[in-house]
């Protein structure tokens, strides 16, 4: 289901900048997102800046969220305490992204002994692209696509829809042990088509 | 073993939890790879959470400003409001009882049980032709965002943000339900708590004052920006 977000999503636009008091807690992230200048006075500048940013690119990474909490505290303890600020924004992000990239294959090197996924991307326009799920969704929706039209529903039922497997085999009217093999063969479907993506 | 190893995986990254390390075979990476990409799409589920964000920034603050003080923590206003009125209810009802014994015709007691008026406001959040019968909408109105439903002839709208740690819910069809991409809560959309995890009890989502003026739907906001626990009893037009 695609949702229409109604309401103004100006107010995020319309944050100031320039704003040099450390933002409020409740203040939504997506609000800080924005600096003015192309310098970073302080750390509180580099973290309002850019954690929403390290935090999606390692979701999209790892695929579960306390994983990629700690790989964005993990990246941002490392690279906060040697920082020299002020600084520019484009030397703390490219030095972030250095750090990112071997925090992840660290991550990988010591849970599954494989590099299941790298930070392989041009750091400009990881930080410069407007909608940053928008990657990801798209690589989901090609991989999708390209599926059987069982293979896709069962796999847009239990990762995108949030489904348990009990009610993705209630939906497709079969038995939930049926409902486990689909899964497992689709996915094996959707991995070969994504290496075939490249 | 291998096989148990990213059946386990790819369940864990289904059900938002950590998933457990095995040692991998190549075609296992490919598995898990696959499996992350469509999990990572999930609608919504990448941003980080705001207890998240207050949680790293404040240790950040300890690790790298250790001479300065961070304010009283600004992440719990809800739980200090309640505190303070808490308070202020004693400190009222003290009140009350020394004016009483002096004046009896003092006026009513300052603190607990008197109406506040509240100065929230009404929001346009989407045009009614937007949301026809049996349709949900997301919407977002000042600080408050939240999803709006018709429902035979009739308008629900609740807070769209987890009551367990304030994670933005995301809409889930089949059937159409708010799931939270944090802990992966699930709520009807009348704000009832349908199943979770997670070790504490969960309160429903609150609900929204709704009306239709003028071809808009329109959300009531309280002042406080938070959505009350209940529609306001005392709203006008």
């Amino acid at each position: 289901m695609r949702l229409a977000r109604a309401g103004s999503r100006a107010s995020k636009a319309a944050a100031p900048g320039q704003d040099p008091q450390p933002a409020s807690a409740r203040e939504p992230v997506a609000r800080l997102r924005s600096v003015g200048g192309d310098i970073y006075p302080d750390w509180e500048a580099v973290y309002r800046d850019n954690i929403a940013m390290v935090h999606r690119l390692m979701f999209a990474k790892v695929g579960n969220r306390p994983d990629a909490e700690d790989l964005t505290t993990e990246v941002f303890l490392a690279v906060l305490r040697p920082l020299r600020l002020p600084a520019s924004v484009g030397e703390v992000r490219a030095y972030l992204f250095a750090t990112a990239r071997t925090v992840l294959a660290r991550y990988w090197a010591r849970t599954l002994g494989q590099q299941v996924s790298t930070l392989a991307e041009d750091p400009a326009e990881v930080f410069s692209s407007a909608p940053p799920e928008s990657h990801a969704a798209q690589r989901a929706e090609r991989i999708l696509a390209a599926l059987p039209d069982r293979y896709r529903r069962i796999l847009h039922l239990r990762f995108l829809d949030a489904c348990t497997v009990a009610e993705a085999a209630q939906a497709l009217e079969i038995s939930v042990a049926n409902a486990k093999v689909l899964q497992h063969r689709a996915l094996r479907r959707a991995a070969e088509i994504a290496a075939e993506l490249g | 073993m291998a096989v148990r190893g990213i059946t386990r995986y790819i369940e864990d990254l289904l059900r938002s939890r950590r998933p457990r390390k095995f040692a991998a075979s190549e075609q296992d990476a490919d598995l898990a790879r696959a499996a992350i990409t469509l999990r990572a799409a999930r609608p919504g589920s990448d941003a980080p959470a705001e207890e998240f964000v207050t949680a790293l920034h404040k240790r950040l603050a300890a690790d790298l400003d250790p001479v300065i003080r961070q304010p009283v923590s600004a992440r719990r206003p809800i739980l200090l409001a309640g505190t303070a009125a808490a308070g202020a209810a004693v400190v009222g009802a003290g009140i009350d009882h020394v004016l009483t014994a002096r004046s009896p015709a003092a006026g009513p007691a300052p603190g607990a049980g008197v109406l506040k008026p509240d100065h929230g406001t009404w929001h346009t959040v989407l045009a009614s032709v937007d949301l026809p019968d049996g349709a949900v909408r997301a919407f977002t109105a000042g600080a408050v965002t939240g999803f709006v439903q018709r429902a035979t002839g009739r308008l629900h709208a609740v807070s769209g943000i987890c009551t367990h740690q304030g994670c933005k819910l995301a809409l889930a069809a089949h059937p159409a339900r708010l799931v939270c991409p944090c802990h992966g809560a699930t709520f009807a959309l009348d704000g009832a708590v349908l199943r979770h995890r997670l070790p504490v009890p969960l309160t429903a989502l609150p609900r929204l004052a709704v009306r239709e003026a003028s071809g808009s739907v329109q959300v009531y906001v309280p002042a406080s920006g938070l959505p009350p626990t209940e529609a306001p009893a005392t709203v006008r037009d």
